[in-house]
């Protein structure tokens, strides 16, 4: 966490404009993906996850330039605070803050977290298709479905605890897969 | 650096199985550690890419998911023994082979993919199937059809209830246009 204090801190001090536009920079390339990821889980849409991460660097950027970030040390802990936040407003008022509208982050397009569309398709399908049938249940109805473990374990006449040890093992069993197939 | 996060923990996480206190102590863990953020990382992007698949040899209800999602489908029967022609046309993302058979006292299939020469492309050694359908379905995406080679047997190896096994062999001719 030194680097990303030693960011802040250039960019709450008195910095020469390039070198606290280049920190400001940085800050937002280092912890844009650990929002953008946070934003898929509690979001669960890329719209939603990268408009988390526009809201989330400007208050960020806002708070640091004004040196309003009480323990610089833990940056990472003050994104995670406003992220909830942010998340939790979200699901408050389901109505599109209008607060950021204007706002310009230093950050172009490109330099944001890529979508997780980089999986190879037909790689997946082929490593689905390895796993044990029952498996590849359990993972397509966790993650197509949204079906809870007692939910599946229902369907599938099982224990809730016997369908988490199939899901990992098929998920780590698919990973494996991947990784064989790219080599 | 390996990431103290137990896998199996991170997969419940992103399954939604896991409590709102052990929600929190993941995210402020992976926040601040490189190393589990890109194990997160991983895991996630594995389970969106699995909620956009149509397993390769699947059951009803994927196709009818996969139709949810707007992939476009094209449904033929395929009987063993009979060399079948199939076209892959314009508009069409994914094929769905019904290779028929009696599957009532089946207990467990597997699918052999096999090139004319008699080597095999792919294997599948424990497929879904219903056996209600009177069919296995293959699921041949467009990215299979322009991946792979075009004229294929398909071998189904099917494990009966008394232990007895049998074979099927579908011949398929794969065409675009």
């Amino acid at each position: 966490m030194a680097e990303l204090r030693a960011l802040v801190d250039t960019v709450a001090g008195g910095a020469a404009m390039f070198a606290r536009l280049a920190a400001e920079q940085e800050l937002c390339v280092q912890l844009a993906p650990r929002i953008r990821l946070y934003g898929l889980r509690h979001l669960r849409d890329e719209a939603a996850a990268a408009d988390l991460v526009q809201e989330a660097l400007i208050i960020l950027l806002e708070a640091a330039r004004g040196g309003r970030i009480d323990d610089p040390e833990h940056v990472d802990r003050f994104v995670l605070g406003t992220c909830r936040n942010l998340v939790s407003r979200s699901r408050r008022d389901e109505r599109r803050s209008k607060a950021f509208q204007g706002a310009v982050l230093p950050l172009s397009a490109a330099e944001l977290p890529p979508a997780f569309s980089s999986l190879d398709a037909a790689r997946v399908a082929l490593c689905l298709g390895k796993v044990g049938a029952r498996e590849q249940r359990v993972v397509l109805l966790t993650f197509q479905e949204d079906r809870t473990a007692e939910e599946i374990a229902t369907e599938l006449g099982t224990s809730p605890g016997n369908v988490r040890v199939l899901r990992h093992r098929a998920m780590a069993s698919i990973e494996r897969c991947l990784e064989a197939s790219a080599t | 650096m390996n990431c103290p996060i137990p896998y199996e923990v991170l997969v419940r996480y992103w399954a939604g199985d896991v409590s709102d206190g052990e929600t929190d102590a993941i995210e402020a863990h992976v926040f601040g550690c490189p190393a589990c953020f890109e194990a997160s990382s991983r895991v996630a992007a594995l389970g969106r890419a699995i909620a956009e698949t149509i397993p390769p040899v699947a059951i009803g209800r994927d196709i009818v998911l996969a139709d949810a999602r707007g992939v476009r489908h094209a449904t033929n029967d395929i009987r063993p023994g009979v060399a079948t022609e199939i076209w892959l046309r314009v508009g069409t993302d994914l094929l769905v082979h019904r290779l028929l058979g009696d599957l009532e006292d089946v207990e467990r299939i597997s699918v052999d993919i096999v090139l004319p020469d008699g080597s095999r492309l792919l294997f599948f050694g424990d497929v879904p199937f219903e056996p209600s359908a009177g069919a296995v379905l293959i699921a041949c995406q467009r990215h299979f059809v322009e991946r792979f080679p075009p004229d294929i047997d398909i071998v189904v190896r099917r494990t009966h209830r008394a232990g007895r096994e049998s074979l099927a062999t579908y011949t398929v001719r794969h065409r675009i246009g």
